[in-house]
């Protein structure tokens, strides 16, 4: 039995997909940002889709396990089977994770038998879709199904799949780190210290307690010459020797987190 | 019939030559690059991802093995370098193994939330 779907991709995805900035100016921001979450496409494995967690039942809003919520997703894996009804066309496509549900709803091009591809089981597909729940079952509502004839793009999708998960990981992590330095008034630079003044009693390593010093864009190391070790020590409080200072300053001078100035003794952050 | 759900309960992980020992007894999915198709084309010898030689053994029901440079068995890893196969696609004439190696490598360590 021969199975078809539409396969007209480029136009699917008109007002929609990567780069859409349409809303960016005169928009209200956060309206922007949830319209570029519904319409940004997500490679994701049938496990993660399995194990999202639903934000909201009614509207079908999903989020995956590491809290990026999910608009659009994309998956990869061969047919296990297939069926057409009357109203539309299912697929179960596996991705070795697991086995997911995926309905089309035939469009009109499909009605007329245009852009029409014949699908068989056992063969590798591409599905892009909107992940929709009914009656706690979930399923991939399809806006296009593609075969797969370069193979390579099975590697390429669990490597997009890893990357995309890790890329919202980092981002978060970034974003936290921000919002705790701006809450307290300091630099919103990452890795900025977290007060606005010195702090050599915040504990940590020495090379630490030095960055955190040299790092601080208001602080007594921020001027164009840096700061001298001797300096640097009544700074610390003198609980550490100038050779114990001056061999943690060579150290991070090495590793470039700051350079020496206008003699060997002064150094300045490479961050600030 | 196709259900409408999603069934994570029998995953088959992708995996090379060398993580086929991790999976005995359990059912994986594995691409060979074919180097013989004897025996009436029931055994079939390939190399892996990572290049380890491996025998898939083909029950009769699934027919003749795809004719392709580039296969992918699934089945129970049955022993060493040997698989049971209870499925087989092609995966194409061209396919970069080093690629695909360092996929495998890379799912079952840092991406292994996302496929186990």
């Amino acid at each position: 039995m021969s199975f078809n779907f539409g396969n007209d991709g480029a136009t699917q995805f008109q007002g929609g997909g990567y780069g859409t900035n349409t809303g960016a100016s005169g928009g209200d921001p956060s309206s922007y940002q949830k319209r570029q979450q519904e319409d940004s496409i997500t490679p994701v494995t049938i496990k993660q889709i399995s194990e999202a967690t639903a934000s909201s039942a009614e509207a079908d809003e999903f989020a995956l396990l590491t809290g990026k919520p999910i608009g659009l997703v994309t998956i990869v894996g061969k047919i296990v089977s297939k069926e057409e009804t009357g109203a539309h066309k299912l697929l179960s496509v596996d991705d070795g994770t697991g086995a997911c549900c995926c309905k089309e709803y035939p469009g009109e091009e499909t009605a007329e038998g245009a852009n029409e591809v014949t699908f068989e089981t056992n063969e590798y597909v591409r599905v892009t879709g909107k992940l929709k729940s009914w009656n706690d079952a979930r399923y991939i509502q399809v806006m296009n199904c593609r075969k797969i004839t370069d193979f390579n793009e099975v590697a390429f999708h669990f490597l997009d799949a890893m990357y995309a998960s890790s890329r919202f990981s980092n981002e978060k992590g970034s974003s936290v780190a921000a919002q705790a330095t701006t809450a307290t008034g300091a630099a919103p630079a990452a890795y900025a210290m977290p007060t606005s003044g010195n702090n050599p009693d915040a504990g940590g390593s020495l090379q630490e307690q030095l960055l955190a010093i040299y790092n601080n864009p208001s602080g007594p190391a921020a001027g164009d010459s840096g700061i001298e070790i001797s300096e640097m020590c009544k700074l610390l409080g003198g609980k550490y020797t100038m050779d114990a200072v001056r061999e943690a300053v060579e150290m991070l001078s090495n590793e470039g987190h700051v350079y020496s100035t206008i003699t060997d003794d002064h150094h300045r952050s490479t961050s600030i | 019939m196709t259900t409408t759900n999603i069934d994570i309960s029998a995953p088959k992980p992708k995996v090379n030559g060398e993580q086929m020992g991790l999976f005995s007894g359990k059912t994986v999915q594995l691409v060979l690059e074919t180097t013989s198709n004897s025996e009436g084309g029931s055994v079939l010898k390939g190399k892996a991802a990572d290049g380890m030689e491996v025998t898939a053994h083909l029950d009769q029901s699934l027919g003749a093995a795809p004719r392709s440079r580039f296969i992918e068995v699934e089945g129970v890893v049955t022993g060493p370098q040997e698989i049971k196969a209870t499925n087989v696609a092609s995966f194409g004439e061209s396919v970069d193994l080093f690629a695909y190696n360092e996929m495998c490598k890379m799912l079952h360590a840092k991406g292994r939330e996302m496929i186990l």
